[in-house]
C-alpha cells in the first residue's frame, strides 16, 4: 500500500506538469518522455545535474516553439522527444546499464532510497502547487488568466511568454530530475521514458474532465489509477 | 515544372528498375513500395479532407494483422475506418494527437492479442507471397490509388469534399451535409492504408506489434514532409527515408528516427502540413 | 533577453556534447582474404542492441580463434534491427555478399522470417539465439534451417532439473504476459514433471501496458511461502521483479530463465543473493577445451564479462558452420551427420536440424548468484 501510495505521489506530480504544459504553455508536451529518460542516463553521472539539464530542454523548447500554436508547438516537441531519444541511443545504445540504488527503511519497510526521495519531491512539489491554488494570490490570477485565454492576458498586459517559459523550463526540470530518482534501481533503455509519459498524460487528461478542479483532484485520480491498473 | 517531371520520372524509374535487379533490392524497393502507398493515403485524408493523421497505422497494422490471422478477416478491412473516424470528435487540432495517443495504444494492446496460441510480442505468421508477384501487384496498386485520387479530388465530388474541409458551416449553408463527405473521405484514405499494411504483411511473411508503432504512425507525416505534401514528391520521401534508413542504420542506430526528428521539428516552422487551421 | 537565453543554450549544447561524449570503440580485427564467408545476423540497432553487441564481439571472437585452429574464415555482420522486416532485408544482403551461412538472429520472429528466407534463397541459416518452433520448419520440408541454441522444452528441463538438484518442495510460476505461449509452454513441463509441489502462479503484464505491475506481484508473491520462484521474463523486467520482491521481504531462491538475470555484470551489480539461472556455459565449469578461452579472451578484448547464452552460442554456431563447410562438399549434410565442438559442448543435430541439447556432451548449465559469486549448481 505504501509503494502505492508513493507511486501515486510520483504520477501525480508528473501529471501536474503535463497539465501545466497544456494549459499555460499551449503545448502536449510530448518530450517529457524522452527528458524522463534522459534524467536516468545523466543520473550515472550526477543526480545534481538533472535539473539543469531538464531546464535547458525546457527552454529550447520554449524559444522554439514559442511563435507556435498548439498543433504545432505539440509536434515541435515530439520532434525534440525523438532527437533526444535518438542522442542516447547513439551514445548508450550497446550498454545494458543498471542504475545503482540504495535500500531505506522508513517505519518498517524497505524501500528504494532514490524512491522515496523521488516522493517525497512529489509530495512537496504537489503540496506547493496545491497552497498556490487554494490560496488564488495574484500570480495565480495571472496564470488562470493565461488558462482561459491567452490573447485577453496579454491585452491584461500580464507576460504570458515569461508565464510560459518558466512553466515549460520548471516542468522539463521536474521530469528530467524525478526521472534520475524514479529509473533508480532499473535497467534503462533509451524509450523507457514513453510508459511513464503515457501514464502520466493519461491521469492528466482524466483530471482534466473535472476543469476547474483538476488540480486538486490529480492525487485522488492518480491513487485510483495506480490502483486500478 | 522541369522539377515536377523530373519527379515523376525518378519515381517511375525507381518503379520499373527493381524489376530487374536481385532479390534483396527488390524487397527494399517493395517496402519503399508500400509505405508509399500508405504515404498517398494519409496524403488524401490531410489535402483534401484537411485532417492530418499522425495515427494512421491504427488501418495500417489493424489489416496487416487481420490477413495474419485468417486472410478471410479482411472482410472486416474497411471497417478500420471506424477506429480512426471517430478521433475526429476531438477536432481537427486535437486529432493529429488523438491518433497518435491511439495508435500508441494499440502498439501496446497488440503485445496481448494471442489467437490459437499464437502472437503475443511475437506477433503472426502472414501468408507469404511470391516477391515478384507482390511488387508488380504493389506497382499496380500505387499507381491506381494515385489515379482514383486523382479523380476523386477533381470531381465534383471532390469539390464538395473539400468544400466540407475549407469551411464546414459555409458547405451547410450552400447545402453541403458534412458527414457523408468526411466519412467517405476516411474510408477511402483508410482503405488505402489497409491495402499497404496487407501487402507490407505479405511481403515479409509476418507481422508483428511494431506495425503500431511509432515508426509507421509517424512514417507518412514524415515522408510528405519531405515531399512538400506533394503526390510524387511524397512517393520519393517514402523511398528516401526506406533507403537512407537502411543504408545509414549501420552508421547512426536507427537513422530512421534521426530522419523523423528533423522533419517534426521542421515541419512545425515550415507549415507543409496540418490544414488544421481551417478547422471550424 | 533573448540573446542570454541563445548563450544559455549554445553554453548548454556545449556541455552536453562534452559530458555525454565516450571513448571510441575497440577497432574492428582487420579480415584476410576469404575462404568460408559466414554471415552473421545481429541486432546492433532497436530494443535488442544490448544482446547485439555480444553477439558482434562473440562473432569476432570466434572468427579469430576458428583463424587460429587453421581454418580460412571470413565473418561478415549486418544489423537484423529487433524486427523480422529488417531481419529478412539484412539476411538477403548476406545472400548477396555470397556467404556460404548465416547464423544469428535474436527473437523468435526474426528467426522464423530468416528461416523462410533461408528456404527461398537456399541458403543454410542457423539460429544461436531463439528458442522459436524451428523443428516445424524442418518437418514441413524446410532443410536449410538448423538450430545450435535449446529449445523451449529444454528451457523446462533446466527448470526441471534446478528443482531436483536443490531438492525443492515448493515452486511459483511467475509468467510475463507478453511471452505467454513461450512461458505456457514451459510451465506446462514443469508442472507435469515436477514432485516439488505447485503452489501457484502469477504474471506480470508487460511494462508498456502498466509499468508497476511488476510491483504488485512481486509483492502478493513475497506473501507466498514457497521455496523457488521461477521467472518466465528473460527480459529487463525480471531485474524489476527480483528488487522489488526482496524490497517486499520474499526471500525463496529466484530461478530466471536467463537473458537480463544471467548476465554476470548485472548479477555483480544488482549484488542479491539466491539468484539462479540457465545458461549455455558457464566458466566456472569447462565444458571443452574453448569454453575457457571463449571466456577469457571475450575478457581480454573486449573489459567486460563475457555473455553465457547469446553471446556463446553465435560463437559456437561461427565455429559450426567453419567445422562443416571445412570438410567440402553438401553443408547440409555435413551439418546433419558431423559432430562440432564450440565452447558450450560438443554438438550433433537431430533429424529436426536441432542441436541435441542434453545428451552427454551437450548439457546446459546452471549457475546461482551467491555472496558475490557465481557458482554452478548443475
Amino acid at each position: 500500500m505504501i509503494s502505492l501510495f508513493f507511486s501515486a505521489l510520483i504520477y501525480a506530480s508528473l501529471a501536474l506538469c503535463v497539465l501545466l504544459s497544456y494549459r499555460v504553455a499551449k503545448v502536449v508536451n510530448l518530450s517529457f518522455g524522452s527528458i524522463f529518460t534522459l534524467g536516468g542516463y545523466l543520473s550515472v553521472f550526477s543526480l545534481f545535474i538533472t535539473p539543469i539539464f531538464g531546464a535547458w530542454i525546457g527552454l529550447l523548447l520554449h524559444i522554439g516553439s514559442k511563435r507556435m500554436d498548439a498543433s504545432k508547438a505539440t509536434i515541435f516537441s515530439l520532434g525534440i522527444a525523438i532527437a533526444i531519444e535518438e542522442a542516447l541511443r547513439i551514445l548508450f545504445r550497446v550498454e545494458n546499464i543498471l542504475l545503482d540504488s540504495r535500500i531505506f527503511y522508513f517505519f518498517g519497510y524497505k524501500l528504494v532510497f532514490e524512491h522515496f526521495l523521488a516522493s517525497m519531491i512529489s509530495a512537496t512539489f504537489l503540496i506547493l502547487f496545491l497552497a498556490f491554488e487554494l490560496k488564488k494570490p495574484f500570480s495565480r490570477l495571472k496564470l488562470k488568466v493565461i488558462e482561459e485565454d491567452i490573447e485577453n492576458a496579454e491585452l491584461y498586459g500580464i507576460d504570458a511568454e515569461k508565464a510560459r517559459a518558466i512553466v515549460l523550463v520548471i516542468s522539463s526540470a521536474f521530469f528530467c530530475s524525478i526521472g534520475g530518482l524514479y529509473l533508480s534501481g532499473r535497467v534503462i533503455s533509451p524509450t523507457i521514458g514513453w510508459l511513464y509519459m503515457i501514464f502520466s498524460l493519461f491521469i492528466a487528461t482524466i483530471a482534466n474532465v473535472f476543469r476547474e478542479k483538476a488540480y486538486i483532484l490529480l492525487l485522488p485520480t492518480s491513487f485510483g489509477v495506480c490502483w486500478l491498473v | 515544372m522541369l522539377v515536377s517531371i523530373a519527379i515523376r520520372i525518378l519515381v517511375l524509374v525507381l518503379l520499373i528498375l527493381p524489376v530487374f535487379l536481385d532479390c534483396y533490392t527488390k524487397l527494399l524497393a517493395a517496402s519503399a513500395l508500400t509505405l508509399a502507398i500508405f504515404t498517398v493515403s494519409w496524403l488524401y485524408l490531410e489535402k483534401d479532407l484537411g485532417w492530418a493523421s499522425l495515427g494512421h497505422s491504427i488501418p495500417f497494422g489493424v489489416s496487416a494483422y487481420l490477413f495474419a490471422i485468417n486472410p478471410l478477416l479482411l472482410f472486416f478491412s474497411p471497417l478500420t475506418t471506424f477506429l480512426l473516424f471517430p478521433l475526429s470528435i476531438f477536432g481537427k487540432h486535437t486529432f493529429p494527437f488523438a491518433s497518435f495517443v491511439f495508435s500508441v495504444f494499440l502498439w501496446y494492446l497488440a503485445h496481448h492479442i494471442v489467437f490459437e496460441g499464437k502472437g503475443g510480442e511475437e506477433g503472426f505468421r502472414a501468408p507469404s507471397i511470391n516477391l515478384d508477384l507482390i511488387y508488380l501487384i504493389s506497382v499496380t496498386i500505387l499507381i491506381l490509388s494515385c489515379l482514383l485520387i486523382w479523380k476523386i479530388s477533381n470531381s465534383y465530388f471532390g469539390l464538395k469534399v473539400k468544400a466540407v474541409r475549407d469551411d464546414e458551416i459555409a458547405a451547410k449553408a450552400i447545402g453541403i451535409n458534412s458527414l457523408p463527405f468526411k466519412v467517405f473521405g476516411f474510408a477511402i484514405s483508410c482503405s488505402l492504408a489497409s491495402i499497404a499494411g496487407i501487402l507490407h504483411a505479405a511481403i515479409f511473411g509476418h507481422v508483428s506489434p511494431g506495425v503500431f508503432s511509432p515508426y509507421f504512425s509517424l512514417f507518412p507525416f514524415v515522408a510528405a514532409t519531405i515531399g512538400q505534401g506533394k503526390i510524387w514528391s511524397s512517393i520519393l520521401g517514402s523511398y528516401t527515408v526506406v533507403f537512407l534508413s537502411w543504408f545509414l542504420s549501420p552508421y547512426v542506430p536507427e537513422f530512421h528516427y534521426a530522419i523523423y526528428a528533423v522533419a517534426l521539428i521542421l515541419a512545425s516552422y515550415t507549415q507543409s502540413y496540418a490544414r488544421s487551421d481551417r478547422s471550424v | 533577453m533573448i540573446g542570454k537565453l541563445k548563450a544559455g543554450l549554445i553554453v548548454g549544447l556545449i556541455v552536453f556534447l562534452l559530458f555525454c561524449a565516450t571513448p571510441p570503440q575497440t577497432p574492428t580485427p582487420q579480415p584476410q582474404m576469404p575462404e568460408i564467408k559466414i554471415g552473421v545476423l545481429v541486432p546492433k540497432t532497436g530494443e535488442f542492441s544490448s544482446a547485439g553487441l555480444v553477439m558482434e564481439n562473440a562473432a569476432k571472437l570466434a572468427e579469430k580463434h576458428a583463424k587460429e585452429m587453421g581454418y580460412n574464415v571470413k565473418v561478415i555482420i549486418y544489423d537484423c534491427g529487433d524486427k523480422p522486416e529488417t531481419t529478412k532485408t539484412a539476411f538477403l544482403s548476406l545472400v548477396r555478399e555470397g556467404v556460404t551461412a548465416i547464423v544469428g538472429t535474436y527473437s523468435s520472429p526474426q528467426a522464423m522470417t530468416a528461416a523462410d528466407t533461408a528456404n527461398e534463397s537456399k541458403v543454410v541459416f542457423v539460429a544461436s539465439v531463439a528458442s522459436a518452433d524451428l523443428e516445424s520448419k524442418v518437418k514441413t520440408g524446410n532443410k536449410y534451417v538448423f538450430r545450435n541454441a535449446y529449445n523451449t522444452s529444454y528451457w523446462g528441463i533446466l527448470a526441471i532439473e534446478f528443482l531436483e538438484k536443490t531438492k525443492a518442495k515448493s515452486y511459483y510460476l511467475i509468467g510475463y504476459e507478453p511471452l505467454k505461449t513461450f512461458n505456457l509452454g514451459m510451465f506446462s513441463l514443469i508442472k507435469n514433471s515436477t514432485k516439488a509441489e505447485f503452489r501457484g502462479e502469477s504474471w506480470v503484464k508487460s511494462p508498456t501496458v502498466s509499468p508497476e505491475d511488476y510491483k504488485r506481484v512481486a509483492q502478493e508473491v513475497a506473501k507466498k511461502d514457497v521455496e523457488v520462484i521461477i521467472v518466465g521474463d528473460p527480459g529487463l523486467g525480471s531485474v524489476d521483479f527480483v528488487r522489488e520482491y526482496r524490497l517486499a521481504g520474499g526471500n525463496a531462491t529466484i530461478y530466471s530463465v536467463g537473458g537480463t538475470l544471467a548476465l554476470p555484470d548485472i548479477l555483480a551489480k544488482l549484488n542479491i543473493s539466491g539468484i539462479a539461472f540457465q545458461a549455455a556455459a558457464l566458466e566456472v565449469k569447462a565444458k571443452t577445451n574453448l569454453t575457457k578461452k571463449y571466456f577469457e579472451d571475450y575478457r581480454k578484448y573486449y573489459g567486460t564479462e563475457a555473455n553465457n547464452y547469446a553471446g556463446i552460442l553465435t560463437y559456437d554456431a561461427i565455429l559450426i558452420v567453419t567445422q562443416a563447410a571445412a570438410r567440402g562438399g553438401d553443408l547440409i549434410s555435413n551439418l546433419e551427420r558431423g559432430t562440432f565442438i564450440g565452447a558450450a559442448g560438443v554438438y550433433e543435430f537431430d533429424e529436426n536440424h536441432q542441436a541435441k541439447w542434453g545428451s552427454e556432451k551437450l548439457q546446459g548449465t546452471i549457475g546461482i548468484y551467491r555472496e558475490g559469486k557465481i557458482q554452478v549448481v548443475s
